[in-house]
């Protein structure tokens, strides 16, 4: 394609992963680009105050016992008390206690605060003007308004077993999150809370909806109830919508799920 | 539900959902080439 794509893009590898920040916006340059450096600095921030691959994190640093919660800021207990509603929510099938974690704890929040924080991220470029763009952190996405005047951005979800191809393609247009949680990159890392075993019923998850805060943690979640999950969905969110992939080929997903 | 048999596409896309990949798994994703064709056509 040789067609001058207008706005900004920008990728930046942090919290252990490639943040890929789109925006199409056309007359906003340089509000953009502040936009981008604030947003930039608020992902390190993120993962210097909630890694758990940094000892010296604060959230390490609970974990590992040396801080207690009255060491922490609003910032972390907002977090913590986010956990503990999709805790509940999920009924207990998204357990940030039941994770083990890099620093050697069993308290990691990080499947929280991605989610939460690249949804901050696009209250950023929002808040800068940005009205149509996509911040895709690690393969989970928040997008606004659309990729070009009528067109929906288009979400490819990948296929498990071939990186190179997409087994769905999603249209995504307004304020749209998707997320997908499955084990073909980093292995059976998807900890099931009821028996502190990794799972892998299913091969593949995806949820869409309005907050990437909860829809990756519903990825997860779904992913650990394994197929049923999807009817645990429609019964409880019915305004997300899911696509689960199986290990024998097949696709699974609610009615009101957008592929094409 | 609606059920399906899974396909592979290799349909036109804008960005890609997926597992959390390493540093190196970006490295050979179709994402990281979405990146690079994006920045080449950046005004």
């Amino acid at each position: 394609m040789s067609s001058i794509v207008i706005g900004r893009h920008h990728v930046e590898h942090v919290m252990g992963m490639a943040v890929s920040i789109d925006v199409r916006d056309g007359s906003l340059d340089a509000a953009l680009d502040a936009a981008l450096r604030e947003v930039v600095a608020w992902l390190h921030h993120v993962d210097h105050t909630f890694s758990t691959h940094r000892v010296d994190s604060p959230i390490s640093r609970l974990g590992l016992g040396e801080l207690d919660l009255d060491d922490m800021d609003d910032e972390v207990l907002g977090v913590l008390a986010l956990c503990e509603e999709l805790y509940d929510d999920t009924d207990g099938a998204f357990d940030v206690l039941s994770v083990p974690a890099p620093n050697g704890s069993r308290f990691d929040p990080s499947g929280l605060v991605k989610g939460w924080s690249l949804e901050r991220a696009a209250g950023i470029l929002e808040r800068h003007g940005a009205r149509n763009f996509c911040v895709n952190g690690g393969g989970d996405l928040a997008i606004r308004g659309e990729a070009a005047p009528g067109l929906p951005w288009r979400v490819g979800i990948r296929h498990p077993a071939d990186p190179t191809a997409v087994a769905a393609v999603v249209p995504a247009s307004g304020r749209c999150a998707v997320a997908t949680s499955a084990t073909y990159e980093r292995g059976a890392h998807i900890i099931d809370p009821s028996t502190g075993a990794p799972t892998a019923d299913v091969a593949s998850v995806t949820i869409t909806g309005p907050d990437l805060t909860f829809v990756d943690a519903y990825a997860t979640a779904v992913f650990v109830m394994g197929a049923e999950g999807l009817a645990w969905l429609l019964d409880r969110h019915p305004d997300h919508a899911g696509f689960v992939i199986t290990h024998d080929g097949r696709t699974l997903a609610t009615p009101n799920f957008p592929a094409v | 539900l609606v059920e399906a048999t899974l396909s592979a596409q290799s349909a036109q896309i804008d960005t890609v959902s997926g597992a959390t990949y390493t540093s190196e798994g970006y490295r050979q994703s179709l994402q990281s080439a979405l990146d690079d064709a994006r920045a080449a056509t950046s005004a």
